[in-house]
Parts: C-alpha cells; structure tokens; sequence
C-alpha cells in the first residue's frame, strides 16, 4: 500500500503552486505543514485527482489519479466544502455513499456507524442547514470515511471543533493511519505533534522537510525556523 | 454502476428541495390555465338596434356553452352546393349590408360577430350561435374564391377545384418537391369529397392546440429558471470538491443529474400542458371537430386529421420538446459555469426564438431546420406546414421533429459531458 507522487506540479498562469513533488507515502499518519499559500490544498486536490497536473503524477498502488480504482480506494476532507442545506445529515451521508459506490444496504449500515462514531447519532435525521460549525465538520469526516478509505487525505480536518474533540479526532486519526495511509494538512502544530509519523513541510510549492518526527523536540520551533516569517502571516 | 437509482433519486431530490422550482411551476401552471380561461371571461353586448329590440348581454361563457350543447345547426351535413348557397344566402346578406356589431367580437371562439340586415328581425343568442356556425363556412369560402364569387349560383365543384388551386399555389409558396407534392396528393386521395360538418369547431381541442405553442414557451422558461443552476450550484456550494473525488463523481454522477433534469422538464412539461389541456376541455368543451372543419380551419393540409388529433400531435410533441429544453439549459450551464450566466443566456435564446419565430420560406433548408427547433416550432403554421422531412419515408414536421430531438438531447448530454469533465478536472 502505497502512494507515490512523482515530480507532481501545478501551475496557475503565472504561479506555480506546487513544484516537481516527489515522495513514496506508506500507511501511517504523514502530517502536512506549510503557511498560507504554501500550495498544501493545492497538493492534496492533485492528489484527490480534483485538479489535473501540469507535469508529473500521482499514484496509489500502481491506480493513477482520477481513475476509479484510485476514487474506490481515496477519502477526502477538504478544507472548505459545502454541503445540501435540505438534507439531512443520514441523507448526506447516503448520497456520499452512493457517489463512492456503495450498495444501499451497506451504505446505510456504515452511515449510521459513522453518525454514531462522530458523535451525530441523535441529530441524523436533522437538516444539515440547522447543525452548527463543528456539526458540519464532523459529518465531513464521517463523509471521507464511508468507504473505507486505504487514502485518506485530510485538510484541515480539526479546524472548528472544540478541544474536547479534537482530541477525540486526533485519537480516531492516529488509528486510521495503522492500515491507511493518512495526509494530514493543519495548521495546528500541536495536532501533528501528536500523531503523525511523519512530517512534510511544503515552502512556495515545495517541499522543504520530509522526515520522521522526534517527540521530543520542538516541532513549532522548527517549522518557524524554516518557513520564517511566511509562517508569522499564517 | 452500481447504485445509480439512489444517486438519480438524491440529484431529483436536491433539484426539488429549490423553492424556485415550485414557485415558477405554480405561476407558469396558473398563467397556462388562465390562457384558455381568458376566453370565456367577459361579456358581449348587444344593443338595442343589433337585436331588435332591448338591449342584451351574454356572457362569453353562455355562448360557448350554447355552441356545444344545442344540436349543431349543421351537424352531419355534407359541405355541397346546397350547403355553400345556404351559407351565402345567410351570411351574404349580413356581410353586404351591415358592420360589425357594437360588443367585443370574439376572435377566439371565432363568433362572428354581424349585425342582421336592419329590417330583418332581432338578433337572438340562438340566431348568433347559428350564425357563427355560417361564419366558419363564409370565411373559408371567401378568400378561397374571392368575393366577386360569393354568389348564389356558387357550386360545391367551384368550391373544391378552388381548394385544390390554393393548395397547389400553397405548395409552390412553400417550394415543395415534386416528390411533397405527390405524397401530398396521396394524402388529399383519403379525405371523402364533399367533406361532412361533424363536431364542433371552436371547442376545448381546437383551444388546446392553439395554445399549446405559448404553453411550450413557458416549458421552456421553467427549463431555465429549473435547471440553470443544476451543474454550477455544486461549485457555488462548495460541494464540487467532494462529488468530484468520488468513484461514481464523474460520468455516473453527470448521467444521474442530467437524467434528473430531463425529469424535472419533463414533468413541468406534463403540468403544464396538462393544466392548460385541463382548462380547455372543461371550459370549451371535449367535442371533437372532424376532418371538415380542419379543411375550413386551413384548406391546404390536405390530410385527414381531427382537431382532437391535431391538439394530442401538438401536446406530444411539445413534451418531446421539454426534454430539448432541459438538455439545452443543461449544457448552456456547464458551458458558463455559472447559474446566472446560463439563465441570461438561455433567456437571450428564447427572446430570439419568439422575436423570429420564422426565417422566409424561400431559404428553404435554413427556414424548415430554423421551424424545426424545439421553440420555433408551431410558430408558423406547425402541423399545417406542408414542408416534409425525408428520413427514409416523408415524414410531416411534427412527426420528424420528436425523431430529431432525440438526436439533439444525445448530442446535447455528449456534449455536456465532455464539458462536465473539463469543469471537474482543470
């Protein structure tokens, strides 16, 4: 199990946001740093296939990007996503379900499973237009986990929960990544502390650390000294 | 695919859960039955020199209920010498010597609205009603044979050997092959000479099929404000992202959602023309009118086809149409990539279509294809228009269109897919 970017590069007009990214990512949590404009969601919409890339590839057990075989196999939580303000939050999930290809009965068995893990059981026959911030997230990540993703990518997954469950969904994450590879984009330093494997660093399309992550030291200090002062304005 | 039923029954119930969708429905539904409506409502008045006596008042609706259920003063009679003389006698009299009536003349129910020669007795609702019957027969016979020939010594022979001369001229103004024009001819071989009166003109069929062109122009306005939005309202809800990524986010999704919208049209479609078909019947009544007073209605469709044929071909072809429409909108839609955009250009297309609903004859290949689209057609003369279409056999307008449609929405959900897999993946 394994995904494999090689020389992945997109270029908007003039700008290029992400740069000839090589890397082999394996199953664990790979947490994903970089300020604002970094190119970090743009990397992970190449990866999800959403976008198509300039140069270079993505792959996940020889399954090229955007091919089915590679859709079957990915879950995603994008950074900043709608949703159907008339569903309700079951239906969400069974339309989701339904777009990753699950049959009916299953795709309401594991809905409801999700509902239940991500603390949603007792609103899910509610409208999603009445759940709140956080409410919206956690049925964003119950959504990327219906088909039981082997790729699971990850942008900003923590953003508007409460410490309470962040912590929960750090815990969740870090037991995702014992048999899916994870990509965990934050800006939450301390949430990549906490659970990732494996950290990259990405500075104006590249990638500038890739490496294993010591406990012990300081991840925040380390990040601020690569990126500078980008990372102050993020 | 699997589970594409479920996805096709989430992309209908986003589409319903939009308030626009029933607001637009209820107003286009209401204006459809108020079309047929608007021609029972009112009243014609007649004053005291018209009928003779007191003045009168009849409502539009007394009238034409008045038309169908007393016994048509000319039903089952054959359209003879004695008839045409009859008529000519009747009508003659009144056309020469008197104007129009002071009161609303009825163009709708083509009433004929005369004032009786001044000596002659007053003019009675009944007398009225018979007289309008005359009046479908005297204005045909009028500009067929001119009115120099309006006399008493007109014959039947006259009558249809003027009919056939306007057909043929009819047919040359069209520019007609010779191969139309003998199949035209075949056609003219079934109707029986002289025609019968059978059935009653101006009722709930005729009403139908005269007002199922404005009913197809508002299908077409429901296709838009319904379905402009269908493809972009996921990039303006941030949800594209998600769909797109899925296994089935792209062609199954396309399929499910374009289905979807062909659904909606369609039904809008059936509501609308079933409402309007609806006010029709029940306030004009479901009398049919037969081959005869087609003849009278347009003596150069030489066929045998009844009002109620004629208003069911219309109604059917104009749902076919529904399906046109939301296949245009659609790939309008993923072609800006924005709901309003789609919805001005859409607009842009219609006001066009009903600004020239017709190109000149003489450009014979651009006029007929420009009367074939979807919103043109029935703008001018639709089932009467003698242009046939050879697939294979000659085919009438009506029945090549939904044939050529089917080829249009294919092309059209090619075309929409290929712009959906740009969209999806830039």
């Amino acid at each position: 199990m394994e995904l494999v970017l090689d020389r992945l590069s997109k270029q908007f007009q003039n700008k290029i946001a992400v740069d000839r990214v090589s890397l082999r990512l394996t199953p664990g949590v790979t947490g994903l740093l970089g300020p604002n404009g970094a190119g970090k969601t743009t990397l992970m919409r190449l990866i999800c296939g959403i976008l198509r890339p300039t140069a270079g590839s993505a792959a996940f057990d020889g399954a090229d990007a955007g091919t089915e075989g590679y859709r079957a196999a990915l879950g995603y939580l994008p950074q900043d996503f709608g949703y159907y303000p008339d569903f309700t939050g079951l239906d969400f999930l069974l339309y989701m379900s339904a777009l990753k290809g699950l049959d009916r009965r299953a795709a309401r068995r594991r809905s409801l499973e999700l509902m239940d893990t991500v603390g949603l059981a007792d609103v899910y026959k509610k409208k999603v237009k009445t759940y709140s911030g956080g409410m919206r997230q956690r049925l964003g990540i119950a959504q990327a986990l219906l088909n039981d993703p082997k790729l699971l990518i990850l942008d900003e997954p923590t953003a508007g929960l409460d410490p309470k469950e962040r912590v929960r969904f750090r815990e969740m994450i870090a037991d995702l990544g014992r048999d899916s590879v994870v990509l965990l984009s934050t800006h939450i330093v301390s949430d990549v502390e906490h659970i990732a494997d494996r950290v990259l660093i990405m500075r104006a399309g590249q990638i500038v650390h890739d490496g294993a992550w010591d406990a012990h030291e300081d991840l925040e200090k380390f990040y601020l000294s690569l990126c500078g002062e980008e990372a102050d304005h993020a | 695919m699997r589970n594409f039923g479920t996805l096709y029954g989430f992309e209908l119930k986003k589409l319903l859960q939009r308030k626009m969708i029933w607001i637009a429905l209820a107003i286009l539904t209401g204006v459809s039955v108020f079309l047929p409506a608007s021609q029972v409502i009112g009243k014609l008045y007649m004053s005291a020199d018209a009928t003779g006596g007191e003045a009168q008042v009849w409502s539009h609706y007394e009238i034409v209920q008045r038309q169908r259920t007393d016994p048509a003063h000319l039903e089952g009679r054959a359209l003879d010498t004695e008839l045409i003389r009859e008529a000519i006698a009747e009508m003659g009299i009144i056309s020469r010597t008197t104007t129009p009536v002071l009161g609303r003349n009825n163009a709708e129910t083509s009433v004929t609205v005369r004032q009786a020669d001044p000596d002659a007795p007053g003019l009675t609702l009944d007398g009225y009603v018979i007289q309008g019957q005359y009046g479908d027969i005297w204005n045909t016979l009028e500009p067929m044979v001119g009115p120099e020939n309006m006399t008493e010594d007109l014959t039947a022979e006259d009558y249809y050997a003027a009919v056939d001369a306007d057909r043929a001229a009819g047919y040359n103004v069209w520019g007609l092959t010779a191969g139309e024009i003998a199949w035209w001819a075949e056609q003219a071989e079934k109707l029986e000479e002289p025609l019968t009166m059978t059935g009653y003109p101006n009722g709930g069929w005729t009403a139908m099929a005269e007002t199922a062109y404005v009913a197809n122009l508002f299908i077409f306005l429901f296709a838009i404000i319904a379905l402009a939005g269908l493809f972009p309202m996921e990039r303006q809800r941030r949800t594209d992202a998600l769909t797109a990524c899925a296994r089935n986010g792209g062609a199954p999704l396309y399929a499910a959602k374009f289905l979807a919208g062909l659904t909606v049209s369609f039904a809008g479609g059936v509501i609308i023309l079933g409402a309007m078909a609806a006010a029709c019947l029940i306030l004009l009544g479901p009398e049919d009118a037969a081959t005869a007073v087609q003849q009278l209605m347009n003596p150069t469709w030489g066929a045998p086809l009844t009002v109620r044929h004629l208003a069911l071909a219309v109604c059917g072809v104009y749902l076919a149409a529904s399906l046109v429409h939301a296949a245009f909108v659609m790939a309008v839609s993923l072609c800006t990539k924005g709901g309003t955009a789609a919805m001005a250009v859409c607009f842009g297309a219609m006001l066009l279509f009903i600004m020239v609903a017709a190109l000149p004859v003489p450009q014979r290949a651009l006029s007929q294809a420009w009367s074939l689209l979807p919103a043109t057609l029935g703008a001018s003369g639709f089932v009467y228009d003698p242009r046939l279409v050879h697939l294979g056999g000659y085919l009438t307008s009506w029945q090549a269109a939904p044939l050529l449609w089917l080829v249009m929405v294919l092309a059209l959900a090619g075309l929409g897919l290929a712009l959906h897999r740009r969209v999806a993946n830039k």
